[in-house]
């Protein structure tokens, strides 16, 4: 039964409607798993096994009784523990909201189990999202199952999704990013993430780090599943002011089209030319397999992208410190000392500074619709390194050191400031067998077509169907020989 | 801009109500000053006739 865990959701939610798998056995395969594997992958902060359950059971007197089903009808997903979750605590990975129970769910969760899926607990993650390492001093750190011995890190803030998902524990998840936080856990673990256009998927009921930068969005093994999971969380919400009333399109539909004579911008300088050579040459490898499937690729270049580390700075700083002002007056001592840190810094960044700050970020954005109105995507490594040992600072990258966290999120927070949707996906592995992630940028609102080419590229390679050595089965001995 | 100095972040600070110690502020300074290093440098950018990308509107 344990195989079925490594399905895709596509492949799930017909089984399940066949009724070839029962949405009970299917959600107590996850449960052995999490039993069986989490302790050590520390993915889970709260295993909702009760509620699942139940919601499987349901799930599974629906299908028999031959009732209308949700388009992720007994799907078992994971939550980003920044998700309020109606009657199930909500964390944050904070000691500070250690025992908070909404009495409402976030939109985006109303509407996925609206849509069928099951919840099966809520995911670590970097204490309120604030780092890309994906640590947890109050939870645990989360284990990248890419490396069975070594303790490396999943990449954050969302690692819990991250390992949950590469990790077979659960069918997909979700993940929120501010500045690379669905993008550096998908690259890092071997997955599928999605940063939807700003303003497609509502943050209502979402924790924020900072209201101007952050994204919800799936986190799962294909594009095709993240174009299921994405379908039902889209859309114009009342509680979010800045979520758009455009009509959302059908992504399932947009996945089957051609990518002959799309228009591919390679993104070099500044993204390429950080990355270490194992990474430069996975993507090109990419870009060229692109190519043969009949896209046109060209070398683009983006002038301003030098500056989003500043813009960023200001705009996440300040807007953090905002959000947690009476938390660090009244229970600065219950942050993690990370985190506490780096909320501090915001009290430095003036008004004028931030103004500023915001300013930039508008030629960022002008200049990636720029770049955009020549091509239809953008490709770039998601990050110029692979997942390190815990504990591990630096990097090095063609012989120079650098500094872990801000090679983490170098080159995916250009993207949280221009608000463009991104797709990561897997483009190689090391010889350790780490994986290796590009990012796929679209055009404003333009998900299908971001989506479109990631699946393209997954139809003609297998990168995406690799498993991880931690958390797999002693393969099955082989037939005996006839006789 | 005057320098920024250990003890002008502890104003700071203290102004918006933070009562940090010596240590953290020592902890944070080398790290602000790079930090608004580049926040300093995005006056390079052309940015006189560019309006801030959070405004508010009346929908």
């Amino acid at each position: 039964m344990s195989e079925v865990a490594w399905k895709p959701i596509v492949e799930l939610t017909r089984l399940i409607a066949a009724k070839e798998i029962s949405p009970v056995e299917l959600v107590q395969a996850y449960l052995d798993r999490i039993e069986a594997l989490d302790g050590k992958l520390r993915a889970f902060i709260t295993v909702c096994h009760d509620e699942a359950l139940a919601a499987a059971k349901a799930a599974e007197a629906a299908v028999i009784d031959g009732q209308s089903l949700g388009p992720l009808h007994g799907v078992p997903i994971g939550l980003k523990d920044l998700y309020a979750t109606k009657g199930t605590r909500t964390t944050g990975g904070s000691k500070i909201l250690s025992d908070w129970i909404p009495d409402e769910d976030a939109t985006v969760v109303a509407r996925l189990k609206g849509a069928g899926a099951i919840v099966l607990g809520k995911l670590n993650m970097h204490e309120f999202a604030y780092g890309p390492e994906g640590l947890n001093v109050h939870f645990g750190n989360s284990w990248n199952p890419w490396d069975a011995h070594t303790h490396r890190i999943a990449g954050g803030s969302s690692s819990g999704s991250a390992v949950a998902v590469a990790a077979g524990l659960c069918a997909g998840a979700l993940g929120s990013d501010p500045g690379g936080s669905i993008r550096i856990p998908s690259a890092l673990c071997g997955l599928t993430g999605l940063k939807p256009t700003y303003g497609r998927a509502s943050r209502a009921g979402v924790l924020a780090l900072a209201w101007s930068m952050d994204h919800v969005g799936p986190m799962t093994r294909t594009a095709a599943d993240a174009a299921l999971l994405l379908g039902p969380m889209a859309g114009y919400d009342p509680r979010d002011p800045t979520t758009s009333m455009l009509p959302v399109p059908d992504y399932q539909a947009a996945l089957r089209g051609e990518i002959r004579g799309l228009r591919v911008g390679l993104l070099r300088a500044f993204f390429l030319d950080s990355a270490g050579v194992v990474l430069r040459q996975a993507v090109e490898q990419a870009a060229k397999r692109l190519e043969e499937l009949g896209a046109r690729v060209e070398e683009v270049a983006m002038q301003t992208v030098t500056h989003a580390a500043g813009a960023a700075f200001a705009i996440v700083a300040a807007e953090a410190l905002a959000y947690h002002e009476e938390w660090m007056k009244t229970r600065a001592d219950d942050y993690g000392p990370d985190v506490r840190d780096r909320l501090r810094l915001g009290a430095f960044v003036s008004a004028t500074q931030y103004l500023k700050a915001q300013r930039a970020r508008q030629l960022i954005r002008n200049e990636v619709d720029r770049l955009l109105a020549h091509q239809d995507v953008l490709i770039a490594p998601t990050t110029p390194i692979v997942a390190t040992p815990v504990g591990q600072t630096e990097a090095l990258v063609e012989g120079d050191r650098q500094d872990v966290r801000s090679s983490l999120i170098r080159l995916t927070r250009p993207f949280n400031l221009s608000g463009h949707p991104v797709c990561a996906l897997p483009c190689g592995f090391t010889v350790a067998g780490l994986p290796i992630g590009m990012q796929i940028v679209g055009r404003p609102f333009d998900e299908a077509t971001v989506l479109r080419v990631a699946e393209a590229y997954q139809r003609a390679t297998d990168w995406h169907t690799r498993r991880p050595p931690f958390g797999q089965e002693a393969a099955p001995p082989p037939p005996a020989p006839a006789t | 801009m005057a320098a920024l100095t250990p003890k002008t972040l502890k104003r700071t600070a203290a102004l918006l109500g933070y009562g940090w110690l010596d240590e953290e502020i020592d902890r944070l300074f080398a790290l602000t000053e790079r930090s608004l290093e580049l926040v300093e440098k995005l006056d390079a950018l052309p940015l006189h006739d560019v309006e801030p990308a959070v405004q508010y509107r009346m929908l």
